[in-house]
């Protein structure tokens, strides 16, 4: 048997400041060609081990490191990011934080020239990367007009340029739709077969699963166990107790099928709130929206779907107000856009965050209520208390772990009680606990009466609250109709960068939408009333 | 003039950025009308030939600021130094053609230079070491980004109702405090993704398209040196 290419002993991580350590004796080794799925609860040091692995930490990162690592023989701790560069590459979550050069071609030029390889050496491993990624044809296109999928796709390139021996990547699909991303992970599978080692962190895990070798579970406290497969994983610590974790379990293995959805909120409704009549938005030479039509009555919930850059987030912008500049007839709450008239969670928490502690962000929007300093303290400790995050109170918003923060940038729009709520990808990047949590907050937000508009590209989101669908594709609204007319026409999913969850795929193969809906909602459900949603 | 836009673009971005840093020195130090006023007009001339796109916001700041300016001298010049205000005026002319040619220039090397030719340029014309040439590079790629997450974080503060103009201090507090958060870690994701990716492992580096120092480099060098030249002389000769 071959020698392990990675191989981790009784590793254990501590940051400077910190209580204990972010990784507490976790063990595991790959050898060439396999691919090594890591799994757990946020914050239980996933991207920790993967920094570690790639020698960020503590060369650029400052950390303690106990334990024995080796990548490829070499000892990331000594040698260093820079220094295991060529042998380990890495991929992270956000596209938009990995690249440098303007083009596509000089990006995947950039680690070759950064080690002094002969400029036809450089193109020529430049261009066999982009090949392998499928993105040839976009080498000289600027990196800024690329869509989310393809700038990871040239995140990824850029990673293999230098023939790495082991590939390390993060979330990689976290900010693309389901279709890129099982696009991405078809590369992914690519690479195994040539003998690369891929060590992957998804909370996405039926993406991986397939390809996986191994399961790493790094359990809340920091230790580790590594099982064959998923199956062996639930098998072993049970499906409730790993969705409880946060640990994305597919439905399938959900013991039960009793459940109900969320929400159940595709209901008629009452007046209409949102009312939209061939709109267009354009900036410069590129048209965002075009011509289109939507309508969202009171106490409905309406998803948007489409592939990256087909307009979502600016049709969420202009029922805002944020977007002044457009064609065509918007309504919102009776009258024109406004931001006064509708609450807008963001994708990213941090830019609505105004204050330093949770309590006083929360009552930052009770004091636009025109409630008093001291008042709206005591009512936002109190919503906190009610909402059992009580120990968050004085807690720093900068410091919160990013499901932590996604709950409380919901809990503040909450609080501004407007009529029309807009949500942008809400869910994207959770675990299950918090995607359980924000899906229970979009549940009782339409049975307040609310108006929802939710942007997502999770489609096992639908599946759990049932929504009207639009599906945008270049700006058009290609698609409307529920979730089991979008089942019904498979013709489209491409064009929306739709694709139900595995199972529920499965499901409509086998039986059909009406069975696909009520069997994988039902599991869906059932898992997701266990974390209390 | 697109044949001349494309030449302006094409120029080796350190023969542009030495003979731009020349003439704003220049404009500095002379102050005779002669001087600035062909600073004025050559920046100007360079701006429209490169037909460079400047933001509307931008441009109506740098001519707030000009008007501002602008006023202030006359007002110091009349009060303070007990001028007339026709030669007060003169005075002040002078100043905002020198401020004038500074901006024009600036936004002609920033609205006619490519970014990564520059660190390219710096590297190998002029001998800077790559690590900080690609770091000025990668700050100023970064503009951008930080811009985008500004206008995002004053637009949901309007959602929220979060104006605060009795106390600004406390709104420019609650950007800023986001603001750092979030360029810290974009900056350390993309240090972690650039060293992984070889930069900074060994102290040089190659390029498949290094930048060089063309025919059209030194016919611009001689032409502007020449304008220059010429406008010191007039000025010398008044």
């Amino acid at each position: 048997m071959s020698e392990p290419v990675v191989l981790v002993r009784d590793l254990k991580v501590a940051y400077p400041l910190a209580k204990g350590y972010a990784l507490s004796g976790v063990s595991f080794e790959a050898r060439r060609g396999e691919f090594v799925l890591v799994v757990g609860p946020t914050g239980s040091g996933k991207t920790t081990l993967l920094l570690t692995l790639a020698g960020a930490i503590p060369s650029l990162i400052p950390a303690r490191v106990e334990g024995l690592v080796k990548v490829a023989g070499r000892s990331p701790a000594e040698e260093g990011l820079a220094g295991l560069a060529g042998t380990v590459g890495v991929v992270f979550q956000d596209p938009e934080s990995q690249y440098v050069m303007p083009t596509v071609i000089e990006e995947a030029y950039f680690p070759g020239e950064n080690l002094a390889l002969p400029p036809s050496e450089v193109e020529r491993r430049a261009r066999r990367a982009l090949e392998l990624v499928g993105l040839e044809e976009y080498s000289d296109r600027r990196v800024e007009t690329l869509s989310t999928g393809l700038k990871q796709r040239l995140a990824i390139a850029s990673a293999l340029v230098l023939d790495p021996e082991v590939l390390l990547l993060d979330e990689p699909t976290a900010h693309i739709d389901m279709r890129t991303a099982r696009e991405i992970y078809g590369v992914l599978g690519e690479l195994k077969r040539e003998g690369k080692t891929v060590v992957v962190v998804e909370h996405r895990v039926e993406l991986a699963e397939e390809l996986a070798d191994k399961v790493v579970y790094i359990r809340g406290d920091g230790t580790s166990r590594v099982y064959p497969s998923i199956r062996d994983l639930v098998g072993e610590v049970g499906a409730e107790r790993l969705a409880a974790e946060g640990v994305w379990i597919p439905p399938e293995y959900a013991p039960c099928a009793r459940g109900s959805r969320v929400a159940g909120a595709g209901g008629p409704g009452g007046d209409l709130d949102v009312k939209v009549e061939g709109l267009t938005v354009r900036f410069g030479s590129i048209t965002a929206l075009s011509d289109v039509s939507l309508e969202a009555r009171r106490g409905e919930l309406v998803a948007v779907l489409g592939p990256n850059g087909s307009g979502k987030t600016t049709l969420l912008k202009v029922l805002a107000g944020l977007v002044r500049r457009y064609s065509g007839r918007v309504s919102v709450a009776g009258g024109p856009p406004h931001p006064s008239k509708v609450a807008f969670v963001a994708q990213v928490p941090e830019l609505q965050f105004t204050e330093r502690t949770v309590a006083e962000e929360l009552a930052s929007a009770l004091r636009s209520q025109g409630l008093r300093g001291g008042e709206a303290l005591r009512r936002a400790r109190e919503l906190l208390e009610a909402r059992g995050l009580g120990e968050l109170s004085e807690a720093v918003v900068y410091e919160l772990s990013q499901g932590e923060k996604r709950l409380v940038s919901f809990l503040e729009m909450e609080l501004l009680e407007r009529r029309v709520y807009l949500l942008d990808e809400p869910t994207f990047g959770l675990d299950m606990k918090y995607s359980s949590l924000v899906a229970a907050e979009i549940g009782g937000l339409v049975k307040r009466g609310k108006t929802v508009v939710l942007v997502t590209h999770d489609s096992w989101l639908l599946f759990l609250l049932n929504p009207r669908v639009y599906g945008l594709s270049k700006g058009r609204v290609v698609f409307e109709g529920d979730l089991r007319e979008l089942l019904a026409r498979r013709g489209l999913w491409g064009e929306l960068g739709f694709l139900p969850p595995r199972y529920a795929l499965k499901l409509l193969e086998e039986h059909g939408p009406e069975e696909a809906v009520s069997e994988y909602s039902a599991r869906l459900g059932c898992l997701h009333e266990d974390l209390g949603a | 003039m697109r044949t001349l836009e494309r030449e302006l673009r094409e120029l080796n971005p350190s023969v542009k950025l030495l003979a731009v840093l020349a003439g704003v020195l220049h404009a500095a130090l002379l102050s005779s009308a002669a001087v600035l006023l062909a600073h004025l007009l050559v920046a100007a001339a360079l701006v429209a030939l490169g037909r460079v796109r400047v933001r509307r916001v931008f441009a109506l700041g740098a001519l707030a600021t000009l008007a501002g300016y602008t006023w202030v001298n006359f007002v110091l010049f009349v009060a303070n130094l007990g001028l007339a205000p026709g030669e007060a005026l003169a005075r002040v002319l002078l100043l905002d053609a020198r401020i004038a040619a500074i901006i024009l220039y600036s936004a002609f090397f920033a609205g006619t230079t490519d970014p990564a030719a520059l660190a390219s340029s710096l590297s190998l014309q002029l001998k800077v070491p790559y690590v900080y040439a690609f770091m000025s590079f990668v700050t100023l790629r970064s503009a951008p980004i930080v811009l985008g997450d500004l206008e995002n974080m004053v637009a949901f503060r309007r959602v929220k109702g979060y104006t605060s103009w009795k106390h600004p201090h406390r709104y420019l507090l609650s950007l800023s405090m986001p603001l750092l958060y979030l360029s810290v870690r974009r900056a350390t994701l993309l240090a972690i993704a650039m060293e992984s990716r070889g930069f900074g492992k060994l102290p040089h580096r190659t390029y498949v398209r290094p930048t060089k120092v063309h025919k059209r480099d030194w016919v611009f060098a001689g032409l502007y040196g020449a304008a220059i030249a010429l406008a010191t002389a007039v000025s010398l000769f008044q």
